[in-house]
């Protein structure tokens, strides 16, 4: 499970910081701005995410890979028609990743690719709630979930943003990882906005890896909605 | 039949609204809820709710309106509000205004000031506040302030906030709801009465853009109204007697 503080940054619109068990990232919205003219679409808003690494310089590679794909769903998800010629800007900075100590990829190759991608599963649930704060108009919500499929015990399905041991994670010999974004409509799961896999997997992996997705989002969504109903309270904290 | 008025559900982008479940008729659609032109077209006018928020259902003229409560940070103009804008650059008919950092401008032409003629026209500096009213939007162009009631052309208190010899003056930035509800609901939430019953004297403009002007006689007394006001967005209602009795004594000590 994970856990979040919003509003955390006064000066932006909407911050959250979300830790699971392994990681955790900060995320800041500014928007609607008014952009630069390179961003400006005549018809709908441009969406800018930024990711910063938890050590190192700026966007790199691994980065500007994972904004792409945070840039992607965020694209599907917010009404973007509502706010023409105007930036919607999305901050993210990674303060704990499991691998941050030297040398922790212990030559793995797995390991690099794991990395990157629990950070991207906690950069979306953080950045759907700072959305969600800085009152961005939304479509639907949604909820990403990591999963993955081990080579040893005849493929054991392991969500990883659960797994808080290092070494555990290190000893895992994945065969695939999957990251799901779901959709949520009416509280049920609906839709799959993103599906980012890597490894070895057959049709058989997949279903199971979706229904576990669905079950984890389904469980996390819970958790949200209780924080929002503390958030709701918090802002018309005047009226009783 | 109708909707039931009050229903205190929360909801979040994807939920369902009670009007679609219930598949009641909504006339107007107000903050927070939206009907896409696809949804327009072809899905039998479905409604979307796109923030988190408390939906809320009124009866006004036979229409039901629907619309979300939610807090938020930035302002989007809408006509008819009352706004504190800052002005950032002039141009030959108009002033360059902000109503929040880095948000689009908006213009405040002088023709907009009451006794508006070529020749006249207001001597605002930069950085300069301004209170004043949401004249027009327009989704193609920067929205256009007022200075003055078009209807009547009379000024009704609009015009620059200027500060006056021997008077202190600060703005507070706040969360948009709790401006709202200062200036619009002194019945029910009546925290500016309450601070005037306890001898503070004090002037305040309140614009829906978050934005509250404070200005009284003494740099004690402008610390301790931004003080009280900024304490009471983040607390209790009941508390609001005792933040003001604590506040009063803490800066203007008899």
């Amino acid at each position: 499970m994970s856990y979040s503080k919003y509003s955390i940054l006064e000066n932006h619109d909407g911050s959250c910081e979300l830790s699971t068990q392994n990681s955790k990232v900060i995320v800041g919205i500014s928007g609607p701005l008014e952009p630069k003219q390179r961003h400006r679409l005549p018809l709908q808003s441009a969406i800018e995410v930024i990711i910063k690494p938890s050590s190192g310089l700026g966007p790199t590679t691994r980065e500007v890979l994972m904004q792409d794909k945070l840039a992607t769903v965020l694209q599907a998800v917010i009404v973007t028609e509502l706010y023409p010629r105007k930036l919607i800007q999305v901050n993210a900075q990674i303060l704990e990743s499991p691998f941050d100590e030297f040398g922790s990829m212990n030559g793995n190759t797995f390991n690099e690719i794991t990395s990157s991608m629990i950070d991207l599963n906690s950069c979306f649930n953080s950045s759907f709630i700072s959305l969600c704060d800085a009152s961005i108009a939304l479509k639907s919500s949604f909820v990403s979930s990591l999963l993955a499929i081990t080579e040893e015990n005849s493929s054991k399905l392991i969500n990883l943003a659960n797994v808080s041991d290092l070494d555990t994670l290190r000893s895992y010999n994945f065969k695939s990882l999957h990251l799901v974004v779901l959709e949520i409509e009416e509280n049920k799961p609906t839709n799959i906005l993103l599906l980012d896999s890597k490894g070895d997997f057959n049709d058989d992996d997949l279903v199971k890896v979706l229904d576990a997705a669905q079950q984890n989002t389904s469980a996390e969504f819970k958790n949200i909605r209780s924080l929002f109903k503390e958030k709701l309270s918090q802002d018309f904290i005047w009226k009783k | 039949m109708s909707v039931s008025e009050d229903s205190k559900n929360l909801i979040i982008p994807g939920d369902i609204l009670a009007c679609e479940r219930d598949n009641q008729t909504v006339d107007i659609i107000g903050q927070g809820i939206y009907l896409s032109f696809e949804n327009h077209l072809y899905n039998n006018n479905k409604l979307y709710p796109t923030h988190v928020g408390i939906e809320n259902y009124t009866t006004k003229n036979n229409k039901v309106i629907a619309t979300l409560d939610y807090n938020s940070k930035r302002y989007i103009p809408q006509q008819g509000d009352y706004v504190i804008a800052t002005v950032t650059n002039n141009y030959s008919t108009h002033f360059l205004c902000t109503l929040n950092n880095f948000s689009s401008t908006v213009t405040l032409p002088y023709a907009n000031f009451p006794q508006a003629t070529k020749k006249n026209r207001p001597k605002y500096e930069n950085g300069d506040l301004v209170y004043c009213r949401v004249k027009t939007v327009d989704t193609d162009l920067p929205a256009e302030l007022e200075c003055m009631d078009s209807e009547t052309g009379n000024k009704d208190g609009f015009g620059l906030l200027e500060q006056e010899k021997s008077k202190h003056t600060a703005v507070l930035d706040c969360s948009l709801a709790y401006a709202r509800e200062l200036l619009f609901n002194d019945k029910g939430f009546p925290l500016l009465s309450d601070m005037v019953k306890k001898n503070l004297s004090f002037e305040v403009a309140i614009g829906v853009n978050g934005k509250i002007w404070i200005s009284t006689a003494s740099l004690l007394e402008t610390l301790c109204v931004y003080k009280i006001l900024s304490k009471c967005e983040k607390s209790n209602r009941d508390s609001i007697l005792q933040i003001i009795e604590e506040t009063v004594t803490e800066y203007v000590k008899e």
